[in-house]
């Protein structure tokens, strides 16, 4: 959130850095089932022209090719630039692109009417979300129907995207420093080498809620789709794996990108009609590395959105370029005893461990509390209430016609209608 | 004495390199009428290249509106570049000039202080086909059906190829101004003439120009400087005489031209189908083989491969078409002591090092020289800027040389090489006539008389001397007697 | 074992030995319990007849070898893989850390720091890492405070008051006219005013000061107390002192970092010097648990075994605390804010009564609630759930079992197996033959970049957290 800058500082940058672009698709089969088959939009009574605009189911398919219109966009807006793709499925992450080195080249003859990159990429990414599926299918036939309600990964996903953002820049506190101890004061001396490419991750996500850690918003999407038998069992035996690589991981990963000023860029496609909540934490993400969150509203122009929003670099955000208005950010976190997510929770002065209610012993380290003061914390929890928060992105300056603000305002509407129809609700469904 | 004040690399991080390698074909576009770019953009590799070379914050503004089905609006453009909304029509224009003058975007008035933006319509359709694999121009080239066993070059073999042809024509060029003995072979006659068209060599003994012996041509000027530039400069360069050439010939240039871009489009290593690919430029395509832009494996065939010369034709910056051969091209190490290190075996860097480096020692992959004063200033002599030295010991500077704090070429030597310069020009010498005189008012009025009619080189009041144009020499000594005369009849 | 049953929260005084050898930062006292306390502070000296200064002078140009084609490159490559391989070995998991921490530098800026024996003087020198450790010392421990004291012209004076902000702390130390060193160091008023600048902090959090003296003498006050009062003093008050002496080994500074239970150094050289101040960057352990570390989760196991009668008559040293995590408003339309009356833009909800803070952490003005924000919490919440070092794998292992060709963190090709020479394939030095580092629990093999990189900065195994 930089403050525009001022007006007479206008300059406009001659070159850009190349650009990697790292994407991390939710391939959630659970997710897109519901995505290609959404519920009716309710009015949208502010802006009719908006309203015009119907539910768009929007399959995986669909979103693939518009996906690689806009990586091809991407591509062809500098040369150098490079794309990286993981796909997320549930419980696991894999490379789509670039391709392993030993796998089978691609279609070995170019097409005249493509470029060439370009039709590479748009191969492959369709060779490695079949081969995904493929192997999805393979799990399921192995009776290993359970795993197929796990989250998607985005954990893992973020792990590998940094460790190759790591490969390609090491950061200089590692490497660096051991040649050259003094390399440290230098801050800048990251930059010599002429051209240095800059990265940023775009998390593309589609399932419902919070998908780290939520283990009922899981439960939720599994629910309609008449699996409840499996769901419990299965709540139950993840619980401290998701929590301790959801939550944990995803802020080790987001303190790992803020070190290397990687943004972390989100979309989540789940409209507000499917997912009351925005996934909170991936919100956060994006917050804390100064990323792009933006929910669809499921009325269509992704491909659009995808340009407007996401294409431009960072080095072109903020300025010269706006991005649009970022929501009210709620730092809730995660307890370590339920997994629930808190908005007021008992933290353990000593390892600063997150708990829902209060305890004797902490469960980390084991440090005793003073029996005493249980009392006066469990009145204390008792008041524990969660306010609605009011609408918080005030109306912009609508100029007739202007369909970027139309963009904007649509996504600022939407997203604080997401907040409030959230907050107003208990959030602990536990 | 003034300080001469250089602009160091130090304030400038781009020095002297921020010229685009595509300026000259900058130019030559943005003075091309609409029909011109309607029949340039039928081709998507064009749409694509010609978004690659706006500036930036332009070419996303493109992009970004690309998918829309209205036109773009000033408003829009304002807001998206969070420009204050009561700002002038000329800041959005400034921004968007590069496109309009591209003729990507229509310029309409809307209302007062308000203008509308429609798209070429061929742009958009080449560009949304680009970027969908959806055209049907085949401005991508048509792959060769060729037969399962055929041999097929490996993209080593494409580059060697390339540069062979490449450099050598370059070291002709090198070798008629130095007169040192390399082996070369004389380019194609067709190559020799484009050369002396374009002013980068000439026939010393035909002044005129009109009847130059193509045999006997040697490098000008304008020829050293073209050799100093990155190789990406050279390149189009090269074409743009090439299709100046074929514009003076009254063709239609700009078939060619969108050859050009389809071929900055191509992979190396593939083959294409020449008639299939360019059914409207085919001899073009043959003349371009001369320069080592393709290579055929017979002189007849439809099969032909790119190479890299060709290949990174579109790759915007000096620095990314280096790519394959970065390391190659970085070879510099200027000390302090302008002594200079040179990792490299290449005979035409070697020459056009010798163009201003006193070379002392050479041994197989390595050259020892010093930049002295000698060497810089006939190199100058022969028309090569302090400017353009400076610039290409900085593009071939060593990695290493990176690792030093910036600027990456020291001051002392870059300032140097531009008093060198200055020197040269210190001195300038004058044909004068010497007037001296005895009467203090005589000589005020000489050069009074002299200065209304601008023949006053220099007076020295003190010693009363004037000195004056020598074709007005006898008008002043006329002056002077009358004038004389008067005083005398005064007195 | 009922761990918890060995484990003595408060620091007694008789167990100076103790203190010394487990309240070090850092694992690098473990494995040596039986030390004798004493031979620390000049360890380096490795066989026991000889001084240092009788040791063979080591050929730096000798550790280094060229390979059969001449280049040095892989000599380069194994020589720093090794430095980073132990730097990566040596953060394992020790059990408690104080997380909330404060810190006051001592700053000696007297005549001597112009000396040149660093290069370009020491205070260039102290300067410089000190910025880089400030950071890197916010990064390790998000809750913590510092604060700068310079002893200067016999007197301190606080540089930079107690504070959260490494920013603050970044463009003080930037500024070198104000730093100019002059006179002769009071240790003991450096120590005073730190002792008082910390005086009004809880116990619970760990205290402590950092000093940086670079003279071989100290000009104290005449007067009623000395330095020895002041020393007691700081015993009493737990304020744990680390001396780093720039010139040589001070009696007195051995004997208050021992006291205290800090560390006593004397840097040889420049690196030496880093080392030093940066091990004391990882939180101390709060207090003298068994000697055998032991990490969270096997903590967590042998609890759940014993049961919760382990536990008898301990004082508790922790607390629960009630916090409240806000809602970052965005940069809106301006709202009045709580803590001050005044029309802002932005700011943070308290989550319980709704009214609008400036800033975070901080206590909620209306209703009394600690208000923090969580992802300054989960900064450290690496200590809790550390991955474990990745195990090296031989060649022979890679052979035998079907692995994958890429790094399963950057997927990178892996170099290929049968390309290796037998000759060389030797684990040493924890640096792997084939350049995979395999995690034993996801049994997903990582290379050294990778390896490195997880345990340093990203602390998150990408193959378990699938």
């Amino acid at each position: 959130m930089v403050p525009p800058p001022p007006m007479e500082s206008r300059f406009y940058p001659k070159t850009t850095p190349p650009s990697v672009l790292l994407v991390i698709l939710d391939i959630h089969p659970l997710s897109w089932s519901l995505l290609s088959s959404p519920p009716p939009l309710p009015p949208f009574t502010e802006h009719p022209g908006i309203d015009k605009a119907q539910a768009t189911p929007m399959s995986l398919p669909d979103f693939v090719t518009i996906l690689m219109v806009f990586l091809n966009a991407h591509l062809a807006s500098r040369w150098g630039n490079e794309v990286v793709i993981y796909g997320a499925s549930a419980g696991r992450a894999k490379l789509l692109y670039p391709p392993p080195p030993n796998a089978v080249a691609g279609p070995s003859k170019p097409r005249p009417n493509s470029y060439h990159p370009f039709q590479l990429l748009d191969s492959r990414i369709e060779q490695g979300l079949k081969e995904m599926a493929a192997e999805e299918q393979e799990r399921l036939e192995n009776g290993n129907v359970k795993s197929l309600n796990e989250p998607p990964s985005m954990v893992s996903a973020l792990t590998k995207a940094l460790c190759f953002v790591n490969r390609i820049q090491p950061s200089s506190s590692t490497a660096a420093a051991l040649i050259d101890p003094t390399s440290q004061d230098a801050s800048g001396s990251n930059s010599n080498g002429p051209d240095r490419p800059e990265t940023r991750i775009l998390i593309i996500n589609a399932t419902p809620g919070s998908n780290i850690s939520n283990s009922d918003q899981s439960n939720g999407v599994s629910g309609e789709n008449g699996d409840d038998g499996d769901n419990n069992s299965k709540g139950q035996g993840s619980k401290g794996g998701q929590m301790r690589g959801g939550y944990v991981g995803l802020m080790n990963c987001v303190f790992a990108a803020q070190k290397a000023k990687v943004p972390i860029d989100v979309l989540s496609l789940p409209p507000p009609s499917i997912d009351a909540s925005p996934p909170i934490f991936l919100q956060q993400a994006a917050h804390l590395t100064e990323g792009i969150y933006w929910q669809w509203n499921g009325r269509g122009a992704l491909l659009q959105y995808l340009h407007a929003i996401y294409l431009p670099p960072p080095s072109l955000r903020h300025h010269p370029f706006a991005v649009p208005p970022q929501d009210a950010v709620g730092f809730r976190a995660v307890c370590f005893c339920h997994h629930k997510t808190l908005d007021v929770g008992f933290v353990c002065s000593v390892c600063l461990s997150i708990f829902c209610e209060p305890r004797s012993v902490c469960l980390m380290c084991k440090t005793r509390f003073p029996i005493k003061s249980i009392p006066t914390l469990k009145t204390l929890a008792t008041y524990i209430e969660p306010i609605p928060v009011p609408d918080t992105v005030p109306p912009p300056v609508i100029q007739k016609g202007s369909k970027m603000h139309q963009i904007n305002e649509n996504a600022k509407k939407d997203k604080s209608k997401a907040v409030n129809g959230d907050r107003s609700d208990p959030i602990e469904i536990d | 004495m003034v300080q001469p004040s250089f602009s160091h690399p130090r304030s400038d991080p781009t020095p002297s390199t921020s010229a685009s390698p595509t300026a000259t074909l900058d130019t030559f576009l943005d003075n091309q009428h609409q029909s011109y770019f309607e029949e340039l953009y039928r081709s998507e590799a064009v749409c694509l290249c010609i978004l690659r070379s706006l500036p930036p914050v332009c070419r996303h503004i493109i992009l970004h509106h690309l998918w829309s089905h209205q036109p773009l609006r000033t408003a829009e453009v304002k807001s998206f570049l969070q420009m204050d909304i009561k700002a002038s029509l000329q800041e959005v224009d400034e921004v968007m000039r590069p496109a309009l003058n591209r003729k990507i975007l229509h310029p309409i008035v809307h209302k007062k202080a308000k203008m509308l933006y429609p798209f070429n319509d061929s742009f958009k359709k080449g560009l949304r086909n680009a970027l969908t694999g959806l055209g049907t121009s085949n401005s991508f080239g048509v792959p060769y059906d060729r037969e399962e066993n055929d041999e097929v070059p490996s993209q080593e073999e494409l580059v060697a190829y390339g540069e062979d042809a490449f450099e050598g024509i370059l070291k002709y060029m090198v070798s008629s101004g130095l007169g040192i003995g390399f082996s070369v072979a004389r380019p194609q006659s067709e190559v020799l003439e484009l050369l002396h068209t374009s002013g980068l060599m000439i026939d010393p003994n035909d002044p005129t120009g009109q009847n130059p012996n193509i045999n006997r041509l040697t490098i000008t000027s304008k020829g050293f400087q073209f050799l100093l530039e990155d190789r990406q400069t050279q390149l189009w360069e090269i074409l743009m005489y090439y299709l100046n050439a074929k514009e003076a010939n009254s063709e239609r240039s700009a078939e060619v031209l969108s050859m050009f871009f389809s071929l900055g489009c191509m992979q190396l290593g593939q083959d294409y189908s020449a008639s299939q690919s360019f059914p409207r430029a085919l001899s073009a395509l043959n003349d371009l083989a001369q320069y080592g832009f393709i290579y055929r494996p017979s002189p007849d065939s439809d099969q032909f491969f790119p190479t890299h010369l060709a290949t990174a034709l579109c790759s915007g910056d000096a620095v990314a078409t280096k790519g394959q051969d970065a390391d190659e091209k970085r070879f510099l190490i200027l000390e302090t002591n302008y002594k200079i290190y040179a990792y490299t075996s290449n005979e035409l860097e070697i020459a056009i090092l010798n163009l201003f480096v006193d070379i002392r020692i050479r041994y197989p992959n390595l050259i020892v020289g010093k930049l002295d004063r000698r060497n810089v200033k006939s190199a100058m002599e022969k028309g090569i800027s302090a400017s353009q030295i400076i610039s290409y010991l900085s593009s071939h500077a060593h990695p290493q040389m990176y690792n030093s704090p910036p600027p990456l070429l020291h001051p002392t030597i870059v300032d140097q090489l531009h008093l060198w310069d200055r020197e040269r020009n210190r001195l300038k010498l004058e044909d004068t006539v010497m007037f001296e005189f005895f009467s203090k008012e005589l000589f005020e009025d000489t050069e009074a008389e002299a200065n209304a009619n601008a023949a006053l080189q220099l007076a020295l009041p003190k010693e009363k001397f004037l000195f004056i144009e020598p074709q007005t020499k006898s008008a002043i000594t006329e002056f002077v007697k009358e004038r004389q005369n008067q005083l005398r009849s005064g007195l | 074992m009922p761990l918890d049953s060995n484990y003595t929260p408060a620091v007694e005084d008789e167990e100076e030995d103790d203190i010394l050898d487990d309240d070090l930062p850092g694992p690098s006292s473990r494995g040596k319990k039986g030390g004798i306390a004493g031979n620390k502070a000049n360890g380096k000296g490795k066989d026991p007849g000889r001084h240092a200064w009788e040791a063979e002078y080591k050929k730096s140009w000798d550790i280094v070898q060229e390979d059969e084609s001449g280049s040095l490159e892989s000599a380069v490559e194994s020589l720093l893989a090794r430095g980073r391989r132990k730097r990566a070995l040596m953060a394992d998991t020790p059990l408690r850390r104080s997380i909330i921490r404060h810190l006051f530098i001592i700053l000696d800026l007297s005549e001597s720091m112009n000396d040149k024996d660093y290069r370009p003087t020491r205070f260039e020198v102290i300067l410089g890492y000190l910025r880089s450790y400030v950071v890197e010392w916010f990064d390790q421990n998000p809750l913590g405070q510092i604060g700068i004291i310079m002893m200067r012209d016999r007197l301190s004076e606080v540089l930079v008051p107690m504070g959260g902000n490494p920013q603050e702390i970044l463009s003080v130390l930037s500024d070198k006219r104000k730093l100019e060193p002059s006179g002769e160091p009071s240790l003991q008023n450096g120590l005073v005013m730190a002792k008082g600048g910390m005086s009004h902090l809880p116990t619970t959090s760990s205290l402590e000061t950092l000093i940086i003296f670079s003279s071989i003498s100290t000009a104290d006050p005449d007067g009623p107390s000395t330095i020895h009062t002041v020393l007691q003093d700081l015993v009493t008050n737990e304020i744990r002192t680390s001396i780093i002496a720039l010139a040589g080994e001070i009696k007195i500074c051995k004997q208050i970092s021992e006291r205290t239970g800090g560390k006593f150094g004397v840097a040889l050289d420049q690196d030496h010097l880093k080392d030093l101040m940066w091990e004391t960057i990882p939180p101390p352990a709060t207090t003298i648990s068994n000697p055998t570390t032991i990490g969270v989760r096997n903590a967590l196991a042998a609890a759940s075994a014993t049961g919760k009668n382990g536990v008898t008559g301990k004082t508790p040293v922790g607390d629960l605390m009630v916090m409240g995590f806000p809602i970052q408003l965005p940069l809106g339309g301006e709202t009045l804010c709580a803590c001050h009356g005044l029309l802002k833009k932005g700011g943070y909800l308290c989550p319980r009564c709704g009214s609008k803070l400036c800033d975070v952490p901080t206590d909620c003005e209306v209703c009394g609630l600690m208000v923090v924000s969580s992802p300054h919490l989960a900064r450290s919440f690496w200590f809790l759930f550390p991955v474990a070092n990745y195990g090296v794998l031989a060649v022979e292992e890679v052979m035998d079992s079907s692995t994958s060709d890429t790094c399963a963190g950057c997927d990178v090709e892996f170099p290929d197996v049968t390309s290796i020479e037998e000759g060389v394939a030797q684990v040493e030095d924890g640096v792997s033959p084939t350049g995979r580092y395999r995690c034993a629990k996801c049994r997903n093999d990582f290379c050294a970049d990778c390896d490195l990189y997880i345990h340093d900065t990203l602390h998150t195994c990408p193959g378990c957290s699938q």
